[in-house]
């Protein structure tokens, strides 16, 4: 009885209130528009603005004060491709994030793959495991500077300790790339064992059982059914990890500031110096530098897509 | 015998992978004198706020504190907001090429901000803006993941389920707020924490352009207390665990979701 009613009145109401179709659709559009408007406004200030702005600093010239001083075509361009410290900084940048990519992937799955066994606390290593992930790119620098400083740091004491000599993590060319790359595989191992528990957790269990049955052992399992069944988890941490590691700013600025003798300056941080470095204020020079840079992370992007969509495994 | 091959790994993975974490916050509570005896010092038995208390003095930490507390909440709020319209715009609402504006969505997201931060730094100037906290904020109010999160699980709320709720005299707000996220909740609550998260851990746009100690945010705060500090261990450490612990407990509390969000964000 009150049910015929309630839909009796939405009846009436509907046909009181609803206008046609036409109209109802006309205002449900303009409400999408007026929606979407604040973030495609802070899109087009904030990101596809500033880069059409960046590729036009690139063609200009630079005054004292930083401003753009005229066009000059390709020069900034052929400045950085003809100088030899880029190509250094290039080359450096390429070592950073190999290095870093692949620290990630193999300490990421050593720690994985134990994990991912029916061992009694697992629970509790994975939240240990995956701790790092808290950490911001700031504390992470500043607790590894003090640990590995030359003269108070807690490593440095225990190697002099048992008689070795001090080592200067980050203030001998020897070390100090070698350093950076070290806090920034710990700051992301959190985040990379965290993505692979995903992909290993999310294998049908009925195809390792499977295999058992068939007779193969946990290594053989391991080889031929699970890791490729997580190739694209693998694959998605090495693009990601690869525009992550291009784009390293923090870890270098406080543990290094890009030295000793540019032997940590990788190409963000070059674009740092170019356009904020004490008495340089070229914009032109970072803004050319910027573009390379979108240039690399667009491939690495179009990569991802382009292999994902085809699904990496099998 | 395996077992116990694997108990000995994982606990070393542990010691290594957890012991800078470990120092972090033994090394706060500890005083800068115990710490530089070396291992020794490892062992918390000397526990103080001292380190604390200096290092707000030498830096205005309570100060830089809050300015990151403002920087994250209103980072997070509007990109949750303007996410939440964006994305129910794209899904609902049947514009004209959705698609369309959907790749200029996805392909905002292959532009580094390292690129386009000298051309932000330049607007930013020119707004008269630098050195302020707004600055710190301001060009990331929108973000395309949370957008793109947003509607993926939007996608799975019937239309015309929201329709029939439209043609009731449901407005598109009241829809929103009492329909669809109740139904989404899982999603606005990891969005809500990886935004957040991103937030107050962000250093080279908040360094970039802010210059006095007072408009600093905690993050870039901590990084010239350890320069300024190098010699006292503890004052910088003590800085380190202030800027960890609050993202620590958000993970504590609410580790599923956080998990949730960022696989979902990976998975995209």
């Amino acid at each position: 009885m009150s049910a015929s009613i309630t839909t009796e009145r939405r009846v009436a109401l509907s046909r009181r209130r609803a206008p046609s179709a036409q109209s109802w659709l006309r205002s449900d559009r303009r409400v999408g528009i007026a929606l979407l408007l604040p973030a495609f406004a802070a899109f087009a200030v904030f990101v596809f603005y500033p880069l059409g702005k960046v590729f036009w600093l690139s063609t200009q010239g630079t005054d004292i004060f930083g401003q753009a001083a005229g066009f000059v075509g390709a020069k900034n361009y052929i400045t950085i491709f003809t100088d030899p410290q880029f190509i250094a900084t290039m080359l450096r940048t390429g070592a950073f994030c190999l290095a870093v990519v692949a620290g990630r992937i193999v300490l990421g799955l050593f720690i994985t793959i134990p994990l991912t066994t029916k061992l009694r606390g697992v629970p509790v290593f994975r939240a240990l495991l995956t701790s790092p992930m808290v950490v911001s790119v700031s504390a992470a620098s500043v607790a590894f500077a003090a640990m590995l400083a030359q003269g108070n740091g807690l490593v440095n004491s225990v190697i002099t300790r048992f008689g070795g000599s001090a080592i200067p993590f980050f203030t001998s060319t020897q070390w100090a790339f070698g350093s950076v790359i070290v806090v920034t595989v710990w700051g992301s191992i959190g985040f990379t064992v965290l993505l692979m528990l995903g992909a290993f957790g999310a294998i049908d269990n009925d195809v390792i059982e499977a295999a058992h049955l068939d007779g193969a052992g946990p290594l053989r399992t391991l080889w031929s059914i699970s890791l490729p069944l997580v190739t694209p988890t693998l694959f998605f941490i090495v693009v990601t990890g690869a525009v992550e590691a291009l784009t390293t700013f923090g870890q270098i600025q406080i543990l290094t500031g890009g030295g000793p003798a540019n032997s940590t300056t990788t190409l963000v941080y070059n674009i740092y110096q170019s356009a904020f470095g004490a008495g340089s204020a070229n914009f032109g020079l970072a803004a050319a530098l910027g573009v390379v840079l979108f240039v690399l992370v667009l491939a690495l992007s179009l990569v991802q897509f382009g292999v994902l969509e085809k699904r990496v495994n099998y | 015998m395996r077992s116990a091959l694997l108990y000995v790994w994982l606990v070393a993975a542990v010691i290594v992978v957890c012991f800078p974490l470990y120092y972090i916050f033994e090394g706060a509570l500890t005083p800068t004198a115990w710490l530089d005896q070396g291992l020794e010092g490892l062992v918390p038995i000397h526990l103080t706020l001292d380190n604390v208390i200096r290092a707000t003095q030498v830096i205005p930490l309570g100060k830089q504190f809050g300015n990151s507390v403002v920087v994250t909440v209103c980072q997070t709020l509007l990109q949750v907001t303007i996410g939440i319209a964006a994305a129910y715009a794209l899904v609902f609402c049947r514009l004209r090429g959705t698609r369309a504006l959907f790749l200029v969505l996805l392909s905002s997201m292959m532009i580094p901000a390292e690129t386009t931060l000298i051309a932000n730094y330049l607007t930013i100037s020119s707004w008269h803006l630098i050195d302020t906290v707004t600055a710190v904020f301001l060009p990331f109010v929108a973000s395309a993941l949370s957008i793109f999160l947003f509607r993926q699980a939007f996608l799975s709320f019937p239309g015309e389920l929201r329709d029939a709720a439209l043609l009731d005299g449901a407005g598109h707000f009241r829809f929103i707020r009492s329909m669809l996220l109740p139904v989404v909740r899982p999603t606005l609550i990891s969005v809500t924490l990886v935004s957040a998260t991103a937030a107050w851990n962000g250093f080279f746009w908040p360094l970039l352009v802010t210059n006095s100690p007072d408009n600093r945010t905690v993050q870039v705060g901590i990084a010239q207390l350890s320069s300024s500090e190098a010699t006292d261990v503890g004052v910088v450490l003590a800085g380190a665990a202030i800027v960890t612990l609050p993202v620590l407990i958000v993970v504590l509390l609410a580790q599923r979701f956080l998990a949730g969000g960022i696989i979902a964000g990976a998975l995209k």
